[in-house]
């Protein structure tokens, strides 16, 4: 486990909830299935819930929730061009389906967008690493 | 091999749209990382340009799987997933797309030093706009 510092939790939930707004940072999850095939989609509902685990929500997952069956190791990237980013790497630890934690995010979820969600992921971060050009590529923690 | 529908080929020879490529070695550890030098070489096959890849370059060297992701505002994109087709570090294609980075991230105010392009074969392409999430497009 990997505590994430300050102004990475920050750019991660930059533009939570305004998906229009033109300048927030672009979330992507990458997944492996078991035969290789990597699955690389954006993840706009990706948050960081503390220093330690981001959170995404279900909502028709597809590709991404299969392979989190056979794998749950997940990459993450938050990036905001032209050169400010950061990759996440981690395992899925936690998937909620109700209770206190499924009912907080559906309710912010449905602030956004008048929907229902399938389910909470729960991601423990174990490592980062920066994306910028200068030191693109340096682990942080 | 695949060949992408004409919008998601202008969608990833978009300069503004954000790309990512993500890889994986043979423990299948992941590698996600922006590719803001993708750009289609044709209908069938995504060209980008190595400048200090690090792992990404390992990875592709390695397993040889690789997904290519394109996003633009609010919510449209694109996966495509191929496998890898190797490094120029010569020649017109690695002249032409090195030179259209350079000057597309000089812009920006960014300085890049390419040293090789590659290509991903793609194989299947899938729409990642929410309204149209895993429909498989090529």
């Amino acid at each position: 486990m990997a505590k994430m510092p300050p102004e990475v939790i920050a750019l991660v939930n930059e533009g939570l909830g305004n998906a229009d707004a033109p300048d927030r940072p672009v979330k992507f999850m990458a997944t492996v299935s078991n035969d290789f095939k990597v699955n690389n989609v954006v993840m706009a509902s990706l948050m960081a819930n503390g220093e330690e685990t981001l959170m995404i929500t279900d909502m028709f997952l597809g590709k991404t929730k299969e392979n989190l069956k056979d794998n749950k190791q997940v990459a993450v990237t938050v990036f905001k061009p032209p050169a400010q980013g950061y990759q996440i790497k981690g395992r899925v630890t936690e998937w909620h389906t109700e209770g206190p934690v499924f009912k907080m995010i559906q309710s912010m979820a449905y602030q956004r967008m008048p929907t229902s969600i399938l389910g909470v992921g729960v991601i423990t971060v174990d490592e980062v690493y920066s994306l910028s050009p200068e030191d693109a590529g340096k682990q942080i923690v | 091999m695949a060949k992408l529908p004409q919008e998601a080929v202008d969608m990833y020879n978009d300069p503004e749209a954000v790309k990512t490529i993500a890889t994986v070695d043979k423990q299948k550890n992941l590698n996600l990382v922006p590719l803001m030098s993708a750009a289609m070489l044709d209908e069938e096959t995504v060209v980008f340009v190595d400048c200090d890849l690090g792992k990404t370059k390992a990875n592709l060297e390695s397993t040889k799987r690789a997904t290519v992701a394109v996003h633009t505002l609010p919510m449209f994109g694109y996966q495509a997933k191929g496998m890898f087709g190797g490094w120029q570090d010569s020649g017109p294609v690695f002249d032409k797309y090195a030179t259209m980075y350079k000057e597309m991230m000089a812009a920006k105010g960014v300085t890049v030093t390419p040293k090789a392009v590659g290509t991903l074969k793609i194989q299947e392409a899938y729409s990642i706009s929410p309204v149209a999430r895993g429909f498989k497009v090529a």
